[in-house]
């Protein structure tokens, strides 16, 4: 068991090590974080001796060779240290600092919008496989397709303008932007309930996403296993419908839907890209997409670092929950 | 006669599907009385499965029922579900055909014999269930039953997860036992098992059972009365006697005519009906020259296949070696049928593979018509492919249903670089050959019954002239009835073209029919080579003594001096003076 693990962490670590120097020797290739430097409107250029020093502090110098700049950066990574923003932004804030503010605020709306989107989408696929052709299972098809047809920032306007309306309407409504109200002492309890109330909206969007797409796949397996033997053996030993299905049957539907678990938290992540934006939380997905614009060479490769360790745990965690379901593959 | 405990009467089902109403029981009533056994018979597509099902209420929410089911005073049809549960697995029981899927995966196999004891009596407890599911296990005669009952179904053989099921049934000791063609997917030393099995089971509980099989052989061991069947309505009803000695009705006739007998060589000494009509294929094929001047087409040497076992997904090792293949020779004199029998995992299938593969062996050497298969060239090879070819186990997989016939049938010849000319005659000739029209040369293959499909596949065969035909259990997925046309036209083309067949099959009593020789495989080796006559009547080897007397024999009286006790009476009762004692008891 122990070497398992350990071989699994290293197969682990070697593969995102992989994909984050994939992506550092990319960004480093192809954008331009020097041209900072020279914006048109500069009446006289910056002195050489500050310009290569700006470059260099940032470990971002066109005139140092790619691999000079890729181990610099890789002996940052070993002590822990994923570099410093570059591009527009000036400031040289060390990745590792912005990653660690964002990432529990993108965190919790990833991990609430997936566990919420899989058990709604479990339990509307099955009831669908259950009561196949009935009203429920047409109308719950058909709303699984209208989400799914619909680009995630429709999905989002269609929420926040429902929100609106009932605000409209009743005065009370939920925030419509921002996770948190600087306004509010932090840690009160008005704070907490502001962000908890903020929350609300975002996961929502991600919660239907998910559904939608669980509820789908979840509605085949379950029509696997309906037509199963076992299922009929344990009806033939006296269990009612229900009752043998709950019993024998879920578990059973579970088991290839933990295949679907790790590709849903990469889904999630790219879902909550939009959500970031448009209900303007300083999430990570936030700054993926201003790192990319700015040119940030070290945070692009910090954001991939950080997707490339959640989709691998979640994939573990899938791994994890398939030998729970499923003894043969123990 | 004691008052029935099931009726069944004016059964009809029916489902609908993209063609129109599909009515797979119509106006079927009988009646089966406590302890009795029925057995009801028929071939694919009778309707005996959907209306055992009826009985059980398991039927589809599609279906379409009508008439009525009485079990003990209860009308079936007018029970809910929560009814119904309340008799399933209590006082009617049901055994599945295939163990390997009737079983749920992922719960241990005493937990799902708990299961079933406690949901009709919740006062038993957790403990007591399951020390009750270890005893059951040993009464159905699993060794081991405390280790075993903490396992999960994929690590019980097919046999073994089949005893599992029939432990199930017998659990809470009821009324009415339906077997749904309980052996169909095992082999036949263990088929024999559980047969017996089922049989003292169902005698120690004093349970009726009703049997569905299309096995005739099966049922004469097994049945008090017999109900047969054909396109959803009953044919003919009669006590097993009757039915296997005097039928009445063409159609059982016929059925019966058709079953392959073991005991093929004693005809005339047997009172019933069973395997008349095979007998005529034994006859075909006779008057040969003597079988040391004839020239070999094939001689397999010492042929072994090692399979290594590893482990570890990065670096693989070695940790031991499966002999699938274990050093077996043979050879196949021209226009001889040589017989490979075994049952599953002895090793028949590897064999094949290795001969068509036409490459030099792992171990030991294959010669084609005298020549070394490792010792071709490419060119030589892909000739020698028409010489040897190969007619596959289920004809419906094995035909492209994209293709029409002619197509099909054509294709090996264009490999092998024939003009259109001679392949449209050709089509014509071999489609005429096996007992099929040219016109149907247009056709697909959907638009063929099993049998025909079957024929199809055997004209593909014979497309170029070939020397030897390897058939892989060419008829165990067809009907009695149309197996024994097909294996007629076998025999017929074996005596008219004089071509050399290699018969893998796992049914010893069809081997007898058409086979010259007789293999006999076990764990990769022959253990028994000799004239099909001289093994059947004076088997040497163990093993092919003991299946010999596992094969049924479609003859009642036979079958049931050959019946053998195979419950354990002591651990059934369990160790506390009787189980259902114990259980009142507790009430």
């Amino acid at each position: 068991m122990i070497r398992f693990v350990s071989l699994r962490v290293l197969t682990y670590v070697i593969l995102a090590f992989v994909a984050t120097s994939f992506a550092y020797l990319l960004s480093a290739s192809l954008m331009h974080p020097e041209e900072v430097l020279y914006p048109p409107i500069a009446t006289e250029p910056v002195p050489a001796a500050t310009a290569q020093h700006y470059l260099d502090v940032r470990n971002v110098n066109p005139d140092t060779p790619l691999f000079e700049r890729y181990a610099n950066w890789l002996g940052g990574l070993i002590r822990g240290d994923l570099g410093v923003t570059t591009g527009t932004n000036k400031s040289m804030v060390p990745v590792i600092d912005e990653l660690a503010t964002r990432i529990p605020i993108s965190l919790r709306l990833v991990v609430l919008g997936t566990a919420i989107g899989t058990v709604l989408g479990i339990v509307l696929g099955m009831l669908a496989a259950v009561r196949r052709d009935s009203v429920g299972d047409r109308l719950s098809t058909l709303l699984a397709f209208f989400i799914l047809s619909l680009p995630t920032p429709v999905i989002i306007l269609i929420v926040q303008q429902a929100n609106q309306g009932i605000m409209d309407l009743s005065g009370w409504g939920l925030p419509a932007i921002n996770p948190i109200n600087p306004l509010l002492e932090p840690g009160s309890w008005e704070s907490f309930k502001y962000q908890a109330k903020a929350l609300v909206m975002p996961t929502i969007v991600l919660a239907v996403t998910a559904a939608a797409s669980y509820s789908r796949y979840m509605k085949v397996t379950t029509l696997d296993v309906l037509g199963s033997d076992y299922l009929r053996t344990a009806r033939a030993k006296g269990l009612t419908r229900g009752r043998a299905m709950n019993r024998h049957g879920l578990r059973m539907a579970l088991i290839p839907m933990g295949q679907y678990f790790a590709f849903a938290v990469g889904g999630a992540f790219s879902g909550s890209l939009f959500v970031e934006l448009m209900f303007n939380w300083q999430g990570i997905g936030r700054f993926a997409i201003s790192a990319i614009q700015m040119a940030d060479v070290n945070g692009t490769a910090g954001v991939v670092l950080y997707t490339a360790i959640l989709t691998l745990l979640s994939a573990t965690f899938a791994d994890i929950l398939q030998g729970a379901l499923d003894p043969r593959i123990r | 006669m004691s008052d029935p405990i099931l009726s069944v009467r004016d059964l009809s089902v029916s489902f609908p599907s993209e063609y129109g109403t599909v009515h797979a029981v119509q106006d079927l009533s009988y009646e089966v009385h406590k302890g009795e056994a029925l057995a009801i018979v028929g071939e694919s597509g009778s309707g005996k499965s959907v209306s055992s099902l009826a009985v059980m209420g398991l039927l589809p929410r599609t279906a379409t029922i009508s008439g009525e089911i009485e079990m003990l005073g209860h009308r079936m049809f007018e029970l809910n579900d929560k009814q119904l549960s309340r008799l399933r697995g209590n006082t009617i029981s049901m055994v599945f055909q295939d163990p390997l899927s009737a079983l749920t995966p992922v719960y241990r196999v005493g937990d799902q014999i708990a299961e079933v004891v406690r949901i009709h009596h919740p006062e038993i407890s957790k403990t007591r269930a399951r020390q009750r599911a270890e005893e059951l296990l040993d009464a159905v005669g699993i060794p081991e039953p405390g280790r075993r009952a903490s396992q999960y179904p994929h690590e019980f053989s097919g046999g073994m997860r089949q005893r599992a099921m029939i432990a199930m049934a017998i659990a809470n000791e009821p009324e009415l036992i339906i077997a749904d063609e309980p052996t169909t997917a095992l082999d036949v030393t263990i088929q024999a098992q559980v047969m017996d099995l089922l049989k003292s089971a169902q005698e120690l509980i004093g349970a009726a059972t009703v049997l569905i099989t299309h096995d005739m052989g099966v049922v004469a061991g097994f049945a008090d009365r017999v109900l047969v069947m054909k396109e959803s309505r009953m044919v003919e009803l009669g006590t097993v006697d009757e039915i296997f000695y005097s039928p009445r009705e063409k159609y059982t006739q016929d059925l019966l005519a058709a079953v392959p007998r073991v005991d093929a060589g004693e005809a005339g000494a047997s009172r019933s009906v069973a395997g008349s009509a095979m007998q005529k294929i034994a006859d075909l094929g006779e008057d040969r020259p003597p079988r040391e001047e004839l020239p070999t087409v094939l001689e397999v040497e010492d042929l072994a296949k090692v399979f290594p076992i590893t482990k570890g997904a990065i670096v693989r090792r070695k940790i031991g070696e499966q002999r699938a293949v274990d050093g077996i020779s043979f050879d196949i004199r021209e226009g001889e049928c040589l017989a490979l029998v075994g049952e599953s995992g002895s090793g028949k299938t590897t064999t094949l593979m290795e001969i068509m593969q036409l490459r030099t062996p792992q171990e030991g050497t294959i010669r084609i018509g005298g020549k070394e298969t490792g010792a071709l060239t490419r060119k030589e090879r892909s000739t020698l492919r028409s010489d040897i070819t190969v007619v596959f186990q289920d004809p419906m997989a094995s035909l492209d249903p994209r293709m029409p016939i002619a197509d099909i049938i054509k294709e090996p010849m264009r490999v092998q670089g024939y003009s259109k000319e001679r392949m449209d005659e050709r089509v014509d000739w071999l489609l005429k050959m096996v007992g099929l029209l040219p016109e149907h040369a247009a056709r697909f293959p959907t638009e063929f019954s099993g049998g025909q499909r079957q024929r199809v596949g055997v004209a593909r065969a014979l497309a170029c002239d070939p020397k030897l035909i390897i058939l892989d259990e060419p008829t165990s997925a067809l009907d009695v009835t149309v197996q024994a046309g097909v294996l007629a036209m076998l025999a017929d083309l074996r005596a008219r073209l004089g071509v050399s067949f290699l018969f893998v099959s796992h049914d010893l009593s069809v081997v007898r029919h058409i086979s010259d020789r007789i293999a006999v495989m076990q764990k990769g080796r022959i253990v028994e080579l000799g004239d099909t006559e001289e093994v059947f009547t004076n088997p040497q080897h163990p093993y092919s003594k003991e299946l010999l007397s596992a094969v049924p024999i479609p003859d009642p009286e036979v079958a049931r001096s050959r019946r053998r006790e195979a419950i354990d009476r002591k651990a059934f009762e369990g160790t506390f003076g009787g189980f259902l004692a114990d259980r009142e008891d507790s009430q």
